[in-house]
């Protein structure tokens, strides 16, 4: 009891002291909590970035090393002041960046919310028109970028080599890095027969079951060995016919698509491949049992996000409950907007009209899955290289475990005259160097080329060393509950501040480009020969750094927030 | 003899209860979880843990691990969905032991070898070469052995494969590699011991009887220097034949190695404790092994133990 006294008399006492504290315009500043990766680069990054804020406004940050899973634990806790965080895309359209940050959005770390970009996103769902789409997006995002509950710093860049004599290997931003179907070699020293590719995953590929996957070495893998209803070509454009599906019709009202299968499709193991493979399927990715991280791609299709709303209880502890719960998820699953009307007919009513639909149906969590063979492996499905079934260009010939993958060409496959590998061997050594040296000796055919190594590749191979743009954006999250970092005053000094060029050119070294808006120019906007940033959003942000604006914009915003200026060193 | 064995196996059974425990907990209390990561939601995030049973209370997980840690079931990764922890370690344990056996093989006879020749002609040419070859050996971290390796055998002269795991060629480099720190520290603690067994009485007395330069070597001083030697052994088999993260790494080999690791990164916690419990579970056994040989290698210590 006594305790508890002497504890709020202590409490009360301190409650008193900050709030007289408040009131004199020379507190301190507080700690700016600056939260990133545990790794070498990683740190070399955050110490970079440390220095040009230091440089730029002369506030230090103060730094927290942690790894991966720490760091979205703290971020979830709140427990940091900024930390750099990242976001790949899903489809090619800005909503892929810009839905997150609204208010009701799970993913929106921050919890910001703003009321206006609230409604221009949710019409710019509606809407079906493409020109007003770009424009209402465009508005959202330069709120965002006026706010700046999250500061764009960066769009990385894929650097990678391939030998001369390697051909066709299509490398795409979104989904699956790599698809090997239309790849093929001329000119390889010791001759090209038998077609095939060495390459290196990098890894043992986590988990080849299609619904719930979320890598990018599974996606390549899978995209290698199934397919979806259409397949991205070598122009970059989704047809009609690239992929299981002959042709689909759309509605009037652009909700509903009717999917025309191609005849004779087989799995890998001769039964034929239906409609039906892919109803299951997508009705399994959105099923709560499933537990499947992507299920969100298929909120598009009317009533999918019915069914992963329902709660499963404990089955071993409330057996009657979850049978009930059963049979909800069963009666949803009914009422979802899949439908396989016959063996060549798929049916699929949207929430609304979409005009990305078709291009999420070449991602993996839309690939078809045999009913018959995913329940009779269940949970290890997928597991092994005979407890799985393909349809794609390529089936798992030899899978050994953390070691090496041998993908072998598939005669079922409809389109197997055009594919000309007979095999990729892949190597899964996650070292960097190892790769280089493989490279070197023409043991590897292509590889991805680490930061440190671009000089060096760049010198000695200038026509092997390539260059692509990601779809991902690289950002600050701001801890809107911080002191300072809740007022956008001090958030757009803090980002005027930072010399975006340097960091990319002095810090990160690897050809990332500085980010002046938010959504990656990679983007397309209301059709693929147009950059959703270039035309409509443009350089927002300073790429090099406006000191001058950032000290005046420093100033004002702690003035107002009652802080001291931080001493120039 | 009986009773001695008996009570070191019960410590052993006793020690491994207290590791999965610490282990256990340590492990739910370091933050975030195996599904965290970026495009979680909070609904799946439910579901997830739903699957799993990591909804339920921690101490009935904890009963639940121990249930099923009895009947030798070591639960379900997490990160590779699907795969049992046990197939994990039946599937990648045999490829770190064989690698880690050729590294000791090498290790210990090399090592011993270059130690006793070391204190035979100390202070002259051919001791200061085994002590440098020690210095580098303990010094020089294994990546760098390893990467100069793969650079000048592999990628430059092609004598050697640069990595992959398939024949017997393959398994020269990583050995090697994996060994070099061993056969240094193999040599240097022979070389030590043998010294000061050179000076003891009893090598006096061997000589003073008239037996030759190599008996005295060979029956009085090898087989005295070499006991400190066989306590280490234990763990150090139990370390170098469970994997080691870096050299399976480079060379690409599929061991438990990598697993110690990244299971914890991965905050995957089944194999966080079937890591643990089996590493923990080999090196008792070989501790419990080192020290009922070493009760009948070395008698005094069978009558210290033998009377408390």
């Amino acid at each position: 009891m006594r305790f508890k006294k002497w504890f709020s008399a202590l409490v009360c006492g301190l409650l008193l002291l900050s709030l007289v504290a408040g009131c004199s315009p020379g507190q301190p500043l507080p700690p700016i909590k600056f939260l990133s990766g545990d790794s070498e680069v990683a740190k070399k990054y955050a110490m970079g970035l440390q220095e040009i804020v230091r440089k730029g406004l002369g506030i230090e940050l103060t730094l927290e090393n942690v790894d991966f899973k720490t760091r979205l634990q703290k971020m979830r806790d709140g427990d940091f002041a900024i930390v750099m965080a990242g976001w790949a895309a899903d489809y090619n359209d800005p909503m892929t960046f810009l839905d997150m940050w609204t208010t009701n959005s799970p993913y929106n770390d921050v919890k910001w919310s703003n009321k206006q970009y609230d409604d221009l996103i949710a019409k710019a769902k509606a809407s079906g028109d493409q020109a007003e789409r770009m424009n209402l997006m465009a508005q959202a995002e330069k709120i965002l970028l006026e706010e700046l509950p999250i500061i764009p710093i960066y769009w990385p860049q894929r650097n990678y080599a391939e030998h001369p004599w390697v051909k066709g290997i299509i490398r795409t931003a979104i989904g699956p890095g790599n698809d090997w179907k239309f790849a093929y070699t001329e000119g390889r020293p010791g001759g090209d027969d038998p077609q095939h590719l060495n390459l290196n995953l990098g890894e043992e590929p986590p988990d080849l079951q299609s619904i719930t996957t979320t890598d990018t070495v599974s996606f390549d893998v899978l995209n290698a060995c199934l397919e979806g209803l259409v397949r991205l070509g070598p122009d970059g454009q989704y047809k009609q016919g690239s992929g299981l599906a002959e042709s689909w019709t759309v509605s009037e009202d652009g909700t509903k698509y009717t999917f025309k299968l191609k005849k004779g499709l087989k799995w890998s193991d001769g039964t034929p491949l239906t409609a039906h493979d892919f109803e299951y399927a997508w009705k399994k990715a959105v099923d709560p049992r499933t537990a499947s991280q992507y299920n969100y791609m298929l909120f598009y299709i009317k009533g999918a996000e019915d069914v992963a709303n329902i709660q499963l209880p404990d089955k071993e502890k409330e057996p009657a409950k979850y049978k009930e719960a059963e049979a909800a998820i069963q009666a949803a699953m009914d009422k979802m907007g899949v439908k396989a009307v016959d063996d060549l007919t798929l049916e699929v009513e949207l929430v609304a009209k979409n005009n990305i639909f078709i291009s999420l149906t070449a991602f993996p969590t839309y690939f078809p899955l045999n009913q018959k063979a995913h329940e009779k492996w269940g949970d290890k499905y997928a597991t092994e290289k005979d407890k799985m079934l393909f349809c794609g260009p390529f089936v798992i010939d030899q899978w050994e475990h953390g070691s090496k993958m041998v993908l072998k060409k598939n005669p079922n496959y409809w389109d197997a005259k055009n594919v000309k590998l007979e095999y990729i061997q892949f190597d899964m050594i996650k070292d960097i160097n190892t790769p280089i040296s493989m490279y070197e000796a023409n043991q590897l055919d292509a590889i991805g080329v680490p930061g440190d190594f671009i000089p060096k590749f760049q010198k000695e191979r200038p026509q092997e060393f390539h260059q692509m743009a990601e779809a991902v954006a690289w950002y600050l999250e701001c801890n809107l509950n911080h002191p300072v970092l809740k007022d956008p005053k001090f958030r757009k000094a803090l980002s005027m501040a930072i010399d975006r060029q340097a960091y990319c050119d002095n810090v990160l070294r690897n050809y990332s480009k500085p980010a002046t808006g938010l959504t990656p120019p990679s983007i397309a906007g209301k059709d693929a020969t147009e950059s959703f940033h270039d035309k409509y959003i443009g350089n927002i942000l300073p790429a090099t750094g406006n000191p001058q604006e950032a000290q005046k914009l420093l100033k004002e915003s702690l003035k107002q927030l009652g802080y001291a200026l931080p001493k120039q060193k | 003899m009986l009773r001695y064995i008996l009570r070191r196996f019960g410590f052993m059974v006793l020690s491994l209860w207290v590791i999965v425990t610490i282990t256990f907990i340590l492990m739910n209390v370091v933050p975030g979880n195996p599904f965290s990561s970026a495009k979680l939601t909070p609904q799946v995030l439910k579901q997830l843990e739903r699957k799993y049973n990591l909804d339920r209370p921690k101490w009935e997980q904890y009963l639940t691990y121990l249930k099923n840690l009895l009947r030798f079931d070591l639960g379900i990764s997490i990160r590779e969905r699907g795969r049992s922890v046990n197939s994990i370690i039946k599937s990648c344990f045999p490829v770190s032991l064989v690698v880690g056996i050729e590294a000791l093989c090498f290790a210990v006879t090399t090592g011993l070898a270059l130690g006793i020749i070391a204190a035979l002609y100390r202070g002259r040419t051919i001791d200061y070469i085994a002590i440098i070859i020690a210095i580098i050996g303990v010094s020089v971290p294994n990546f760098v052995v390893a990467s100069t390796l793969q650079y000048i055998l592999g990628a430059k002269l092609k004598i050697l494969p640069i990595a992959r795991w398939e024949g017997p060629k393959y398994h020269i480099l990583p050995a090697f590699s994996l060994g070099l720190g061993t056969l240094a520290t193999m040599a240097r603690m022979m070389r030590s011991s043998m010294l000061e067994v050179v000076n003891q009485d009893y090598i006096r007395t061997a000589k003073a009887k008239g037996l030759s330069p190599v008996q005295v070597t060979w029956r009085h001083c090898i087989r005295n220097a070499i006991l400190p030697i066989v306590t280490i052994l234990g763990p150090l088999i139990a370390n170098i034949t469970t994997g080691t993260l870096v050299v399976e790494r480079m060379f690409g080999i599929p061991g438990l190695g990598r697993y110690f690791v990244e299971s914890i990164y991965n905050r995957d916690y089944p194999l966080i404790m079937g890591t643990t419990v089996f590493y923990a579970a080999i090196l008792l056994l070989m501790t419990f092994l080192v020290d009922i040989t070493y009760a009948i290698v070395d008698p005094r210590i069978r009558l210290v133990k033998g009377r408390d």
